[in-house]
């Protein structure tokens, strides 16, 4: 039993609130807030500053790699020196009699009757081109075609200004010509990777990429997942669980570097698993992801609120209703949210899928997770290598792909989000 | 301590004798024995902090999600020890239900809110079995008229007052045998509260019906049986309006007067 | 126990009731006092002053019953504070009608004339002060919540009674052997009949006053037998 609330203190002098010192107070106090609004301002122009520099050089660069420079060319196939009936191209042996066919003479003397000594600008592969294009359209065979065939890379560059003297001046000769224009390069997003800048493509690596990552999902998330509701909802709380929270705390904060070597050790050299696989860099993946998910699903289970729980412990609903039936779905978008984050980071990652031969050169896309492949990262991390100067434009490109496919992860998880978040 | 109040009731529900409860080391209920009347409501009353709350918790064993919880002693329910080996705790929990001091709706439906009890308990056969629970449960719990054009809206969308009925709503859906209020109204408007109040005067007689609440009149008003706490002991139990116009403990009176501090 | 409220303001609403009612008997004793001080020396100017001071007394009784009203509607009082202040609005209401005893009386000393000679009128002093004794007492033991005093009052009732018995049964005779003193004796016994009643009052607000001390009512008393009844 307390004492009475004593009464307040009377013997104060009244607070001036007109006064100088207090005016003056007041004026330090609102500057100080000027000042604070006026240094977050800066740090948000900033940063949007150094963002649009990357996304407009990277524009800039990489916008250029989707396009290349054709060649117009009329190639004669009635009169051409080939054997090739229409209709068996549209049986099942297609590929066999489109492989009795030499189309690199037929390109290259198409070449010499359309542009002479200017034959040498056409890309080394255009024979490709040609029978890709009678590959898609047999009746060409009946007529004389216009091709567009691709120029080389150095034709290539010198259409964008960026070529040798040489090449310069035999693009302005053919550009007077008429016959040399740029369109979209869709085997960009179509082929894999090559030795030759204008043939390259992204869609191997892209594959790897896709196939990499899931795996990495597959593993991580119900493994973390379950990791995360088993410390929340029923791990006691003991000397052995706090260890366990701090190894999955720094197991997030181990360098990547260290998860390649792990996964080195362990999947190739004790599993002998394939090298250079997708399994194999998803598995790595895995293991580096799998912390970050465990700890954003602590985190969203618990932000569940407790009043759900004793909700559904009150009418008498067991431990596992109350986590499936309520706990579970209540931070699922926390959880996806959290689980997207860390895809992405392991999308990005290079370092530990270099450890684990995912470097090597694959000039096919992979048909399996077991199939040797490589991932968008490394294959940029490649092509910033390579010493033809075709290729700084494809690996901007292929940053920007690699960009376009983060974008597209957190928008499905800003998606999810705003989807399956709820008010309580 | 003087002779405290008899613990007995004519016709009693749940019964405790010489309950202690710890929370590790501290002690927060020290032998309690008290019988909850079946056809009352019985109030539980006491300055914060006096393990009125914790008491209750005890009686559906709600204190078993906290994990240095300890109980001793011995709490029946129709005779039947509840912290026996041989008491499943998810039964004893639909049999003695729970209202919260903050309304919990599931953020699902009102009808989802409402059929959750009866599904995991398989208590309704069909889905026209379910509807009639939910319909009797809503009427019961006098939100039937208000909700039953929207039982498809999220509970939450309910106002503070609507939402702890439908709290009750879903506590009496699994038809329970007891039914534990926890502050039911502290979050609530008077109006609310009001309606709660006449919600409980209701349902007695139906539901043994114990409410804690912090508000005195509240406890005059809803309940036939009031026990008063104090630091972890009761220090009197008896017939309401017996407590508030002539308490037996000076703790008592002084507490239900306002002079205590 | 702790006397004060954590509410302050409750303790000064619960102590300005307490004053008005102390206030209250103050003045009824005072009244019956000199209502009989008026009887005996003839002192119409003083008895005139008697009835015109009963207006202060239902002043009073209805600031007690606004006070009571907003204490119940603001404090909402329990336990010992709920009976204190429904005996204190029972009380005001018995006070106030023993107030109109001492009206009444002072009303009939004009028709009394100077009589000295009638024996009972020397009793009638001295039963007005029980009377008007236990009504203090009784007062008393509300403000010190006593119930031991209040029991007290309530015991000394019987004295009242006997009292009155002994000047009824004078008076009686009084009016059988001169039937001239029949109209001033009638006064009389009207006035020994409003002493008697004051002091039933008198016990009535001692057991109100016992119950809101202890929350018990008083064992049921056997009560001397008045002769007219």
């Amino acid at each position: 039993m307390t004492a009475p609330v004593p009464s307040p203190q009377p013997d104060r002098a009244p607070t001036d609130w007109k006064g100088a010192a207090m005016q003056k107070r007041i004026a330090a106090r609102y500057s100080a807030e000027r000042r604070f609004r006026t240094l977050g301002l800066t740090a948000i122009v900033m940063s949007a500053g150094f963002l649009a520099y990357l996304l407009i050089s990277m524009l800039h660069d990489g916008l250029a790699g989707f396009t290349r420079t054709e060649i117009a060319m009329r190639i004669d196939f009635p009169t051409a020196p080939i054997v090739l009936d229409p209709a068996s191209l549209r049986s099942a042996n297609a590929d066999a009699a489109l492989a009795s066919v030499n189309w690199q003479s037929l390109t290259d003397q198409a070449a010499q009757e359309n542009l002479g000594k200017d034959s040498i600008w056409l890309a080394p592969s255009a024979w490709v081109a040609v029978r890709d294009a009678v590959k898609h359209d047999p009746s060409v065979l009946q007529k004389v075609a216009t091709l567009n065939l691709p120029a080389s890379a150095e034709l290539d560059l010198a259409a964008k200004s960026d070529g040798s003297d040489e090449a310069e001046a035999a693009y302005a000769r053919l550009d007077k010509t008429g016959l040399v224009h740029r369109a979209v390069n869709w085997s960009f997003l179509t082929a894999s990777d090559g030795t030759d800048p204008t043939q390259v493509g992204i869609w191997g690596a892209f594959k790897g990429s896709l196939l990499t990552m899931t795996v990495t999902l597959l593993l991580s998330f119900p493994i973390g997942v379950l990791a995360a509701l088993y410390l929340e909802e029923y791990a006691p709380r003991n000397r052995w669980t706090d260890m366990i929270e701090v190894s999955i705390n720094n197991l997030a904060a181990v360098p990547s570097i260290i998860f390649g070597l792990l996964g080195l050790a362990v999947f190739l050299n004790t599993l002998h698993l394939p090298r250079s696989a997708a399994l194999v860099g998803g598995l790595t993946l895995a293991l580096m992801t799998m912390p970050v998910i465990v700890i954003a699903g602590r985190n969203a289970i618990k932000a569940v609120p407790p009043s759900i729980r004793d909700a559904a412990l009150g009418i008498g609903a067991s431990p596992v209703q109350v986590v499936f039936h309520h706990v579970l779905p209540l931070a699922l978008p926390g959880i996806m949210t959290g689980t997207i984050i860390g895809m992405a980071r392991a999308l990005g990652e290079t370092a530990p899928l270099l450890m684990i031969g995912m470097r090597a050169f694959i000039a096919s896309p992979p048909g399996g997770i077991t199939d040797p492949a490589t991932v968008l990262p490394v294959q940029i991390f490649l092509w910033s290598d390579e010493v033809s100067k075709g290729f700084v434009e494809k690996t901007s490109a292929a940053i920007i792909v690699l960009l376009a496919f983060l974008l597209g992860m957190n928008s499905i998880a800003i998606y999810l989000r705003n989807k399956f978040e709820r008010r309580w | 301590m003087t002779d405290i109040s008899n613990p007995k009731t004519p016709n009693p529900k749940m019964s405790a004798r010489n309950v202690n409860v710890y929370y590790g080391e501290k002690q927060a209920i020290q032998n309690v024995s008290i019988d909850v009347d079946t056809d009352n409501v019985t109030a539980f009353i006491g300055p914060s902090g006096c393990g009125k709350s914790t008491f209750l918790r005890t009686l559906n064993r709600m204190n078993d999600t906290v994990a240095s919880a300890r109980v001793t002693g011995e709490i029946t329910l129709d005779g039947e020890d509840i912290y026996s080996s041989g008491m499943d705790v998810v039964q004893l929990r639909a049999r003695v239900g729970m209202v919260f001091q903050k309304p919990n709706p599931f953020p699902k439906s009102i009808y989802d809110n409402i059929a959750y009890g009866p599904r995991i308990h398989g208590l309704a056969s069909s889905k026209a079995d379910l509807d009639q629970i939910v319909e009797s449960s809503l009427r019961r719990a006098g939100l039937w008229d208000e909700v039953k054009d929207r039982l498809k809206d999220s509970g939450t969308a309910l106002s503070g007052g609507q939402q702890q009925r439908l709290c009750i709503g879903r506590a009496i859906a699994v038809e329970p045998e007891v039914i534990l209020m926890d502050e039911p109204c502290s979050a609530l408007d008077p109006i609310a509260t009001a309606k709660i109040e006449e919600l409980i005067h209701a349902l007695r007689g139906r539901y043994a019906i114990v409410i804690v609440t912090h508000n005195m009149q509240q406890a005059a008003r809803v309940s036939q049986r009031t026990a008063f706490f104090h630091l972890g002991t009761l220090v009197e139990y008896g017939v309401t309006s017996e407590i508030f116009t002539n308490p037996r403990e000076l703790r008592t009176k002084d507490y239900i007067t306002g002079r205590y501090g | 126990m702790v006397d004060q409220h954590t509410v302050k303001a409750f303790d000064e609403d619960i102590n300005r009731l307490r004053g008005l009612i102390a206030e209250m008997g103050g003045r009824v004793e005072t009244a019956i006092e000199e209502a009989m001080t008026a009887l005996v020396q003839q002192d119409e100017k003083k008895a005139k002053a008697i009835v015109d001071n009963d207006g202060r007394i239902d002043a009073l009784e209805a600031e007690v019953e606004r006070l009571v009203v907003q204490i119940i509607a603001l404090r909402a009082p329990l336990a010992d504070d709920l009976r204190e202040v429904i005996a204190a609005l029972k009380i005001v209401g018995v006070v106030e009608r023993i107030g109109d005893y001492a009206k009444n009386i002072a009303k009939r000393v004009p028709k009394i004339g100077d009589h000295r000679t009638i024996e009972p009128i020397s009793l009638l002093p001295s039963m007005a002060q029980v009377a008007s004794e236990m009504v203090g007492d009784a007062l008393n033991a509300f403000a010190a919540r006593d119930a031991l005093l209040a029991e007290a009052v309530v015991q000394r009732d019987s004295v009242v009674d006997s009292f009155y018995n002994s000047i009824f049964r004078t008076l009686v005779t009084y009016m059988v052997e001169n039937p001239k003193t029949i109209t001033e004796c009638a006064h009389l016994l009207f006035i020994a009949k409003n002493i008697e009643r004051i002091g039933d009052h008198a016990t009535n607000v001692a057991e109100m006053v016992y119950y809101a001390a202890t929350g018990q009512y008083l064992p049921e008393r056997d009560r001397t037998t008045i002769i007219e009844s």
